[in-house]
C-alpha cells in the first residue's frame, strides 16, 4: 500500500504539500520526492494522495510523516578526512568567542555526534554552541536521547579509527536492547530546533555550517536560494561544507573560497567586497 | 543499429572491474553515446576506481557531481557511497538513501531510472556479481523495450547476479565479454 505518483500527479502533490506543510517539497528533485512519497505512504498505509492530505491534518500522523520523508542513512564519520580536515582547522584557529555551529538537516543525527566527539576530544565542548534542526520531534527526540544508527556499529566504529580519535569509540557508547546508545554526555551547548531550516533558522551567525548531501535533493534552480541563506548565517571567515559530489552553485567566487577542493568545504571571505 | 539508442548503462559487481576495463580498451574512441557504469565498490574508498578504469579506456571516465549533465561520449562511474539516478531532465541526481540489496550505489536505481529516462533508447548490460542486485533494473529496461544483455554465465567469475536476472527476466541476448564487445562497437 502507497502512492505511486506519476510525474504530472507529483508536481500537483508537491504543491498541495508545500502549501499544507509550508515545507518546499515543490523544490524538490522530482525523483527524490517521489521516492520519498512512495516510502512515507507505505509506511502510513496509505494509497491515494487524498488520504495523505487527510492524514497531516492530524498532528501525530503529520509527523510520523515527517519522520518517513527523511532520509535516515547516514553514518558517523562519514569522510573522515573531512573530519580530520576540520579537527585541524580549529586546531589552528585562535577563536577569542564561541565556536558556533549549525546542521540545518541533521537527518538521524550521525553527523552532530561526530562533531561533538571531535570536539570533547580537542578540548572545545565548553567553547561549541551547536544548532540543528529537524521538522520531526520523535527524530530530534532519539537524537537527544542519542539513539543514533543502532545498526551500524561496526561501520561508526571503522570511521572512527579512520578519523583518527584519540580515544576508543566504545568510550562513547552503551548498549541497549536492539542497538547501542550515544553518551548523553557529549550533549553540551547543543540546541534543538523543531522546524524547517528555511524556516526556523538560528539568530546567531556561524563559524561552521555543516550542509552536507543536503542540497542533493533539491532541484538545481533552488540551489541558489539555499546557498545564499546559508551565506547569510555564516559569520566571515566561517566555514561551509557540502557533500563531496555536490558543488556550490556559482557564482560564489566573490564570497567565498574552496579550501579543500576533494572535501568540498568552502570558506567565506574575512572581508567582503560586495 | 546506429542512431538507434541513446545510452548505454551496465551493472556488475565482483569480477567486473576486468571486464568493464576490456570493453573501455577496446571501444572506438569516437564512441557516440554516454556509458553509465554503477559497480559495487568499497564505500569508504573513494578514489582508485576511476582512474583504474580510466588507464586503458579510450573513453573519458568521470565520476559525476550531482545534477552533471549527461553527455554523449563520457564514461560515467557511480561515486562509492551514493546511489547514482538518471533524473528525469537528463543529468545525474546522486543520493544517500537507503542502500539496496546491501549496496550503495545499487545497480537497480541507476538501471531502473535509467530505464524510465530512456526507455527503448537504452542498452542495458549487466555483468558478473554475487548478488541479486541489477535483476530488476534489467526487467524495468525490458519493460520499457530497451535492448538487454546478460552477461553469460559460464563466462562469470561470479554467476548470480546474471542468474538472479534470468530468472525474472528475458534478455535479448546472453553474451560473452567478446560479443558484448562487438555489439558495443556495432553502435558506434
Amino acid at each position: 500500500m502507497a502512492v505511486n505518483y506519476s510525474i504530472r500527479e507529483l508536481r500537483g502533490a508537491a504543491e498541495e504539500l508545500t502549501n499544507k506543510m509550508g515545507i518546499p517539497f515543490n523544490e524538490w528533485s522530482q525523483s527524490f520526492l517521489k521516492r520519498r512519497l512512495l516510502y512515507a505512504t507505505e509506511k502510513l498505509g496509505i494509497r491515494k494522495h487524498e488520504q495523505l492530505l487527510e492524514a497531516i491534518n492530524n498532528d501525530e500522523q503529520k509527523e510520523e510523516f515527517s519522520r518517513h520523508m527523511t532520509v535516515p542513512v547516514s553514518e558517523m564519520f562519514r569522510d573522515a578526512r573531512l573530519w580530520r580536515t576540520l579537527r585541524q582547522h580549529f586546531n589552528e584557529t585562535s577563536y577569542n568567542d564561541t565556536i558556533n555551529v549549525w546542521i540545518p538537516d541533521v537527518s538521524t543525527g550521525e553527523e552532530l555526534y561526530t562533531l561533538l566527539i571531535l570536539a570533547k576530544e580537542n578540548g572545545l565542548s565548553d567553547k561549541m554552541n551547536v544548532w540543528i534542526n529537524h521538522n520531526s520531534k520523535s527524530i530530534l527526540k532519539d537524537i537527544e536521547n542519542g539513539i543514533v544508527g543502532t545498526r551500524k556499529l561496526d561501520t561508526n566504529s571503522f570511521n572512527y579509527k579512520r578519523f583518527e580519535g584519540t580515544a576508543s569509540f566504545d568510550n562513547y557508547i552503551s548498549e541497549i536492547e536492539g542497538g547501542f546508545q550515544l553518551s548523553n554526555d557529549l550533549l553540551k551547548n547543543v540546541n534543538f530546533v523543531h522546524g524547517y531550516f528555511l524556516n526556523t533558522a538560528p539568530q546567531e551567525r556561524m563559524d561552521l555550517i555543516l550542509f552536507r548531501n543536503v542540497m542533493l535533493y533539491y532541484k538545481k534552480d533552488f540551489h541558489n536560494t539555499l546557498k545564499d541563506y546559508v551565506d547569510q548565517k555564516l559569520k566571515p571567515g566561517g566555514l561551509l561544507c557540502v557533500g563531496v559530489k555536490e558543488v556550490l552553485p556559482s557564482p560564489f567566487s566573490s564570497r567565498f573560497e574552496c579550501i579543500d577542493v576533494k572535501e568540498k568545504i568552502y570558506q567565506k571571505f574575512k572581508v567582503l567586497t560586495d | 543499429m546506429k542512431g538507434q539508442y541513446k545510452a548505454v548503462v551496465i551493472g556488475g559487481s565482483a569480477g567486473s572491474f576486468s571486464v568493464v576495463s576490456r570493453l573501455l580498451s577496446k571501444l572506438d574512441s569516437n564512441f557516440p553515446l554516454p556509458i553509465i557504469l554503477s559497480l559495487h565498490r568499497l564505500k569508504h574508498v573513494r578514489s582508485g576506481l576511476v582512474e583504474g578504469i580510466s588507464l586503458k579506456s579510450n573513453l573519458k571516465v568521470i565520476e559525476p557531481n550531482d545534477k552533471e549533465k549527461i553527455v554523449a561520449g563520457n564514461v560515467y562511474l557511480a561515486p562509492s557511497n551514493y546511489h547514482m539516478f538518471i533524473e528525469h531532465d537528463g543529468t545525474f541526481s546522486l543520493s544517500t538513501e537507503e542502500p539496496l540489496n546491501h549496496s550503495r550505489p545499487s545497480i537497480d536505481h541507476t538501471l531502473s531510472s535509467a530505464a524510465f529516462f530512456f526507455r527503448a533508447k537504452l542498452v542495458g548490460i549487466l555483468l558478473t556479481g554475487a548478488n541479486k542486485d541489477g535483476a530488476k533494473g534489467m526487467k524495468d529496461i525490458a519493460d520499457k523495450k530497451g535492448y538487454t544483455i546478460v552477461q553469460d554465465p559460464s563466462t562469470c567469475d561470479i554467476d548470480t547476479m546474471p542468474k538472479n536476472a534470468l530468472r525474472i527476466m528475458k534478455p535479448n541476448k546472453v553474451s560473452s565479454p567478446d560479443e558484448i564487445l562487438s555489439f558495443l562497437n556495432n553502435l558506434a
